[in-house]
């Protein structure tokens, strides 16, 4: 899948999530969401806590099974990708994950960290971490490559993270509050690697985001409410 | 080797290293316990695999000196001899006695020789010479401690240390002291003067008035005799007729049959407790790494890497603490006071069932980790 600027990346059609709640009731995460990422733009999602905009990006993701709708992949159906195995696959080549807390193996260094998603796709060790050291030296962190997330600030932590989501080339990067944990001038230097990312490799990313602050880094603003989205469904990549 | 296993095993090496040496310490226990289990068999039947014997003529109805008391007539052995098909006849007594020696009470199975047709020729010496003496020269094992030249009484008299060999011990672990037969019989014999006039005002006689007794007569036979010869001895009635099979028949599915299976019982206890511990660390150590492993899916790992990743520390866990219980037990195995024989089936036999043990170990892990969904990293 090799994408070009202002091709469909992802399309969300009437998708729904619905599970039992505690108390026995069916409960909508997600109604009718329609939604289209095209490449090379970044879009922000907010919306107050429980509108489901985290649900969205797990389905987006393929983490979490809708109930109604289909999800699309530059024009594949999500729905064709039947075992956990295949989905896995999928995610690993299409698709990057940021995340509030970086999720870093805190057992591995940076470089280490960033190749990992190489070397489980069959890459091997050296030449992943090769790629890696690159993609660190693209966020400025090649001087702390050798060092485990311990020895690394937050704002480091989470520009491993982002660069071990651009290891295997995602058309697709969904990040779930990726500066929550930052201060706001670190927060906004992530959220400007993100669009920089989004530019140069011509990845759709979405960011689910509760920070005001970066609005204007956004190509669109969704706004979510009780698991549907109420406004900014219009594609305008720039 | 996995990349991540790998990495996790060098930054967590203390607790690896510890789970290793704990797991060594076990499989060294059992180790030990079939070691110890070989060496006793290998006591037991020294004498009967090294001594020659096709058969063994005991007393009726009994199983022979290594099972039970036998009892036969010190002149047994004529009537043997006579019977076609024999090439030899020697008469055996073994008994266990307790003498103090240099101010200790020790055990020795004292094991009488049929001099001078048996010198002791079949004991394999590491000092001096065989019996020449038809009195008072004793073959001592290397495990009773007595130098080469040194007297010792035994009973009234005094004997001297003119050979030391190496191995012969009995099967409860006493070791072997070779006099001639008749010496052998008045070690057993010797009595406190008081219990001979005690004797002797009940009216039982003195000693030279009693009958000498032996405990068996081994024979040799022609080839493809030892079976006439049996049926033929076994027809008089008062004595029993064992082969060399028979007795160890008799001792390792009778004597030892308790022991072996008592032995038995701790070597899968042990392997137990080894796959308990091997499960709790690998166990814990998944626990721990939940978080990555839901990480590790969502960025798209397969189940067989986080398998991989799980089973390959348990398995070096096992072949390191393997590598350790080996070299403990050849460091230690040797100064245990009983023999403790390791046999390359024996370590394989405990290889694979460790193995097995860090399977089933690792599967309570690796049930977990695929239990877990990529999702719960948002969690």
């Amino acid at each position: 899948m090799t994408p070009r600027r202002g091709r469909p990346v992802l399309s969300l059609r009437d998708v729904g999530v619905r599970y039992r709640g505690g108390d026995g009731a069916m409960v909508d995460a997600l109604a009718d969401v329609t939604l289209d990422l095209v490449a090379g733009e970044m879009i922000g999602i907010f919306g107050p806590s429980g509108c489901g905009k985290t649900t969205l990006l797990m389905a987006a993701g393929l983490l979490e099974t809708i109930t109604s709708g289909s999800v699309r992949f530059a024009g594949t159906a999500a729905a064709t990708i039947v075992d956990d195995a295949a989905l896995r696959d999928f995610r690993r080549r299409h698709i990057g994950f940021v995340f509030q807390k970086p999720n870093l193996v805190p057992f591995l260094t940076a470089v280490e960290n960033v190749a990992l998603a190489m070397v489980i796709d069959g890459v091997p060790r050296a030449a992943a971490e090769r790629r890696a050291m690159g993609l660190l030296a693209v966020l400025d962190m090649a001087h702390r490559a050798g060092n485990h997330p311990a020895r690394l600030s937050g704002g480091e932590q989470q520009r491993v993270a982002v660069a071990r989501a651009l290891a295997n080339d995602p058309i697709l990067l969904l990040a779930d509050e990726p500066t929550a944990a930052l201060d706001s001038r670190r927060g906004r230097q992530v959220m400007e690697l993100l669009l920089a990312i989004a530019r140069q490799r011509l990845a759709a990313i979405a960011v689910v985001t509760h920070d005001p602050r970066s609005m204007d880094l956004f190509d669109r603003v969704v706004e979510m409410e009780d698991g549907r989205v109420v406004a900014g469904n219009a594609s305008s990549a720039r | 080797m996995n990349y991540l296993a790998w990495r996790d095993i060098t930054a967590n090496m203390m607790r690896f290293v510890l789970a290793a040496a704990g797991v060594g310490f076990l499989l060294t226990g059992s180790m030990g316990m079939l070691g110890l289990y070989r060496g006793v068999l290998h006591d037991a039947l020294s004498t009967i695999e090294e001594i020659g014997a096709d058969l063994w003529v005991v007393q009726g109805g009994r199983a022979g000196p290594f099972a039970e008391g036998s009892v036969v007539s010190a002149t047994l052995d004529r009537r043997v001899e006579g019977v076609a098909g024999t090439t030899g006849v020697r008469r055996f007594v073994q008994n266990n006695l307790q003498f103090d020696i240099d101010g200790q009470r020790r055990r020795i199975a004292v094991t009488g020789l049929d001099f001078p047709k048996d010198q002791g020729a079949w004991l394999s010496l590491v000092e001096g010479r065989l019996l020449q003496a038809a009195r008072g020269e004793a073959i001592a094992d290397a495990s009773l401690g007595l130098a080469l030249g040194r007297e010792v009484r035994l009973g009234r008299d005094l004997y001297r240390v003119v050979g030391i060999t190496s191995g012969q011990v009995d099967m409860s672990g006493d070791g072997q002291l070779f006099v001639t037969i008749p010496d052998a019989m008045d070690i057993a014999d010797s009595r406190t003067s008081e219990t001979v006039l005690l004797d002797r005002a009940q009216g039982l006689g003195v000693s030279a008035d009693r009958p000498s007794r032996i405990a068996a007569v081994i024979v040799t036979t022609l080839p493809g005799m030892s079976g006439d010869v049996a049926r033929s001895i076994a027809a008089w009635g008062d004595v029993a007729v064992l082969s060399r099979d028979d007795q160890r028949s008799v001792l390792v599915d009778g004597r030892l049959w308790r022991l072996r299976l008592q032995i038995l019982f701790f070597t899968v206890l042990l392997l137990t407790v080894t796959g308990v511990v091997i499960a709790m660390t690998i166990y814990n150590s998944t626990v721990e790494k939940l978080h990555e492993i839901a990480m590790l899916k969502l960025i798209g790992a397969r189940d067989g890497f986080i398998l991989s990743m799980i089973l390959e520390q348990a398995v070096l866990i096992g072949l390191l603490a393997y590598g350790l219980a080996l070299a403990l037990s050849m460091l230690l195995f040797p100064h245990f006071p009983r023999r403790v024989v390791l046999l390359p089936e024996d370590l394989a036999l405990i290889f694979g069932g460790l193995l097995l043990a860090c399977g089933l170990g690792s599967w309570i892990g690796i049930a977990r980790a695929m239990r877990v969904r990529a999702k719960e990293v948002l969690a």
